[in-house]
């Protein structure tokens, strides 16, 4: 949906034909004129048909924000609960709040209706915006909380792991959650961790370092997420 | 807002499936409702059907999980099929 070219009979009319198709403003289009377009003699000699190339501009991250927010509110319209959602547009991603009157229906089991909603939110405006927004979507502070007990979790492990000498898994974990039992044991001189597994199934491997032994492996040990 | 749930979760259905398809036109939805749960079929475009299932079934889990959310705070079950 990137790139789209558009023949009318004037350039007024290609415009207004790319804003519909991509359902954008004006201003958030790239516009390049290929030809003018020309109405020739008493509009049938020589008439010559207006052609642009347009393509999305690069979307500003507000924009990006409030797209994600209209979109996600649509989606709570369905759910017969009060909430509001809070948009905010972060460096790197577009984070939502949605405030509730503190049940646990949209976070669900181990946050996965929040992450469904995340999924379906990001894959709608990056679409719409014809570029890959990342979209976090969190309700009563779930996904601070969450960080708190993994990074307890991770900590935990850890010091076991250096009791046992053994490597131990945890269990079965996204992206997100193993980025975090990463970077909580970061600098831990004595582990080091690692991703392995298989889709669904991959999980955080803790493995002990031996004394000595383990500086030059220590530079990838965050290498794999 | 005095519609059946069956229609107004179809709706919810139809929006998330439409926004992520290339051919909106050819989905056709069907939904079903008896006293605890609401059965919807989905068919789209051959060339959507990857788009819409994703990888190891995750873009249908995810539209699968949000229904059932909203569903759940009408105190009803879903289900969504999708016809190959």
């Amino acid at each position: 949906m990137s790139v789209l070219e558009i023949e009318e009979k004037s350039l007024e009319e290609a415009i207004r034909v790319a804003c519909e198709r991509l359902k954008l403003p004006r201003e958030l289009l790239e516009i390049e004129i290929i030809s003018k377009g020309s109405s020739g003699i008493f509009g049938i000699v020589g008439a010559k048909k207006a052609k642009i190339r347009v393509r999305p501009k690069v979307p500003s991250f507000e924009h990006a924000a409030e797209r994600a927010k209209e979109v996600l509110s649509y989606i709570l319209e369905y759910v017969n609960l009060p909430t509001v959602v809070e948009a905010e547009a972060r460096d790197d991603h577009v984070y939502l709040n949605i405030v509730s009157n503190g049940s646990g229906l949209l976070i669900g089991k181990k946050g996965q209706t929040l992450t469904a909603l995340q999924y379906l939110v990001s894959r709608i405006i990056s679409k719409e915006l014809g570029r890959n927004i990342p979209v976090v979507v969190d309700a009563e502070n779930y996904r601070a909380r969450r960080e708190k007990s993994l990074q307890d979790l991770a900590r935990q492990l850890s010091a076991k792991v250096k009791r046992l000498k053994k490597p131990i898994a945890t269990g079965p974990m996204n992206a997100q959650d193993r980025r975090i039992i990463h970077l909580a044991l970061k600098d831990e001189p004595a582990v080091k961790t690692k991703s392995k597994g298989e889709g669904n199934m991959r999980r955080v491997v803790i493995y002990p370092v031996r004394a000595g032994g383990g500086s030059s492996r220590n530079n990838s040990r965050n290498s794999n997420r | 807002m005095n519609e059946p749930l069956s229609k107004r979760l179809k709706n919810l259905a139809e929006f998330l499936v439409k926004a992520l398809v290339t051919k909106p036109d050819d989905v056709l939805l069907a939904a079903r409702e008896n006293e605890r749960t609401i059965l919807m079929e989905l068919k789209v475009a051959p060339e959507d059907l990857g788009r819409i299932i994703g990888k190891e079934g995750h873009t249908i889990n995810a539209i699968r999980t949000v229904l059932q959310a909203a569903a759940a705070s009408h105190n009803k079950k879903v289900r969504l099929d999708v016809l190959g």
